[in-house]
């Protein structure tokens, strides 16, 4: 494969996921070094970190003090209910930081039952991608789209409903379309873009 | 020959005149006052500062980048503090590459285009009053209270805004339907500077007195300024003459804001990022009553604003600050009516019945609030003495304001009442805010688990 500039920065941005102890991705991370890695390594590995972060937030911090010590309450106005930000949401400002900080990146978090209706599949790819993930559970969807002029390789991953918060909190939410999730169900999907 | 003369004597009147022109425009472009320049008045925002173009274009024109960065430069910190409902980190996303094609929410200038005072709109936008409906024109479809509604009902007061809609979200709406139009507890915050000093340093504990006065020997004080300093907060919270008058060992007669904003840096920086203080911000002459763009009283056109205007130096009295030195000024109908309302007759009785809680409503109440803030982890409270944060679009003043004595409700209903904002709240609001009901109905369906039946 022809190494692109694109390939070059995430060569580098590979190195900085490695030392930084991604686990899952140490094979093809290590060919990197010399060679350049593909997007789609790229992705995974970027999804590997979110995917890590968001379950510890989710397990050791809400889950533990929401549920299990009962000292504090999550809440989509945490700022003003003075408790902590819902998983969904601390997913979403990372999301928003690396938008600021003009990383050679971008992700969000979608669903085909979104509560927030701007987070609808709108483009092809995620209509397409979050249908996938959907019907063949376990597998993710990778394609390229041409949007705004620029073309992105685009991974769409299968976010699972991991704890009892997760589901409790979609299934009573006054703008949920959906109110039968259970732990282990694809709730929504993870949209990586990485251009090319 | 006589005919060679008048063509040479045109030829000296066109030098002149050339040189007279270029003389002109250079002395403008050299000078502050670059009117000559201008493509067409600023918008109310910024007329202030109009002429001092570098402020926002940088070195350079036509450069957005230079243009984006001074919006942020001076707006970010208020966009940031009302949790701002359209970020361009929202629209950074290339998944919204459509949108932005459409309408490039992630730059100012895309709504709020300068030098067009003809299609200026209120909150300084340019763009056509349906901006709202290039996204959001669906909105029935998840929210059916809403079909029929025409786009000029999005930012009915109230309603919504499209940064600050701290006060206006719906789970807020719920959360403070029941309240009273007049809470039974209607405390106002109290500033807390003397202890925050006081807590830093012993010195502010000490109260002073004649013999304490630290003047150099040359510099005559009159008995009448020594009164004033000694019933001043000042005396009583150990600040002698030097602590403002000392400017690097030398007296100065008119100390400057820079000195004052030694011990009141926070009020200072809400001061120059005023309407009332940008001027200054800007190293430009400081604003005369006469430059505004509001009703204000013709006697005082004269009248230059910086901390002493309404500060004065050295019998200052926050009560003054608070009501005469705005009214001294200020001749608009709210202004005028501000001493017939209930606002003010409320602050008489406390004030008479010398009630320590509490100071009643004063102008600066509502438009230079005591807020709440952290300075170094420390929580304090202090005057905001930028009223933009509380001005425009005026729900911006709901929770900081008005909600220390009135229920959400009656605050916004008030507010979207233009009769009441001109006699100064003297009665109750006329119309209804639909926004509580819309949000109730959807509250009661949530309970009984009927939300995907809001068709009503």
């Amino acid at each position: 494969m022809k190494l692109t500039k694109t390939h070059l920065s995430l060569s580098a941005l590979s190195i900085g996921l490695i030392l930084t102890g991604v686990s899952g991705c140490n094979k093809e991370s290590t060919a990197s070094v010399s060679t350049g890695i593909t997007p789609k390594i790229m992705s995974d590995s970027l999804h590997a970190v979110m995917v890590a972060d968001r379950t510890v937030y989710t397990k050791q911090v809400v889950g533990r003090l929401v549920k299990k010590e009962k000292v504090i309450k999550a809440s989509e106005q945490f700022e003003d209910d003075k408790a902590l930000p819902l998983p969904a949401q601390m997913f979403r400002f990372g999301s928003e930081h690396v938008a600021e900080s003009n990383a050679n990146f971008s992700y969000s978090l979608l669903s085909l039952w979104p509560i927030n209706k701007q987070n609808s599949a709108k483009t092809e790819a995620e209509k397409i991608g979050l249908k996938h993930i959907f019907d063949n559970p376990g597998e993710n969807y990778y394609t390229e789209e041409t949007l705004g002029g620029t073309k992105y390789f685009t991974a769409v991953y299968p976010d699972v409903g991991v704890a009892p918060v997760c589901v409790s909190c979609h299934n009573e939410h006054k703008d949920t379309p959906k109110t039968d999730f259970k732990i282990g169900d694809v709730m929504g999907g993870v949209v990586i873009r990485i251009p090319i | 020959m006589i005919r060679m003369l008048k063509i040479n004597k045109w030829w000296i009147i066109w030098v002149a005149f050339t040189l007279a022109l270029t003389a002109y425009y250079a002395n403008s472009l050299a000078g502050n006052d670059k009117e000559v320049f201008l493509p067409g008045k600023a918008s109310n925002g910024h007329y202030q500062i109009e002429n001092k173009c570098n402020t926002c274009h940088g070195d350079g024109f036509d450069d957005k980048e230079t243009l984006q960065k001074s919006c942020i430069r001076c707006h970010s910190k208020e966009l940031k503090a009302v949790n701002d409902s359209h970020p361009k980190k929202k629209f950074t996303n290339p998944r919204n590459a459509d949108r932005v094609a459409l309408l490039d929410a992630r730059i100012c200038t895309t709504c709020h285009i300068e030098h067009k005072t003809d299609k200026t709109l209120s909150m300084g936008v340019t763009l056509p009053e349906d901006y709202c409906f290039i996204c959001h024109k669906d909105v029935a479809k998840n929210r059916p209270s809403h079909k029929g509604m025409s786009f000029e009902t999005c930012d009915d007061a109230g309603c919504h805004n499209y940064h600050d809609n701290k006060a206006l979200y719906e789970e807020y709406l719920v959360k403070h339907n029941d309240q009273k139009n007049h809470l039974d507890d209607m405390i106002l915050p109290h500033k807390d500077l003397k202890k925050i000093f006081q807590e830093k340093n012993e010195k502010f504990k000490i109260t002073l007195n004649e013999k304490d006065i630290d003047s150099p020997d040359e510099i005559e004080i009159s008995q009448k300024v020594v009164y004033q300093w000694k019933t001043t907060a000042h005396a009583k919270s150990g600040v002698n003459c030097n602590e403002c008058h000392d400017k690097k060992g030398t007296w100065s007669f008119k100390p400057g804001i820079k000195l004052c904003s030694k011990c009141h840096d926070k009020e200072a920086d809400g001061f120059l990022a005023s309407k009332h203080g940008m001027r200054l911000a800007e190293d430009l002459t400081a604003m005369k009553v006469s430059q505004a763009r509001i009703i204000m009283r013709s006697d005082a056109g004269n009248k230059s604003i910086n901390c002493q205007s309404c500060h004065s130096d050295h019998a200052f009295n926050t009560e003054t600050a608070a009501i005469d030195a705005c009214l001294n000024c200020h001749a608009d109908k709210h202004s005028k009516s501000y001493k017939k309302s209930t606002h003010y007759r409320s602050y008489l009785a406390l004030k008479n019945n010398n009630n320590a809680q509490n100071q009643g409503v004063t102008c600066a109440t509502c438009h230079m609030p005591r807020i709440s803030i952290y300075d170094n982890y420390v929580e304090r409270t202090l005057v905001d003495h930028n009223q933009n944060n509380t001005l425009r679009p005026n729900e911006k003043m709901v929770r900081a304001v008005c909600m220390n004595c009135h229920g959400l409700k009656f605050s916004l209903e008030s507010l979207a009442d233009n009769t009441l904002i001109e006699n100064n709240f003297n009665g109750i609001p006329k119309q209804e805010n639909k926004g509580f009901e819309m949000a109730m109905i959807r509250e009661e369906l949530k309970k009984k688990g009927l939300i995907k039946d809001d068709k009503k």
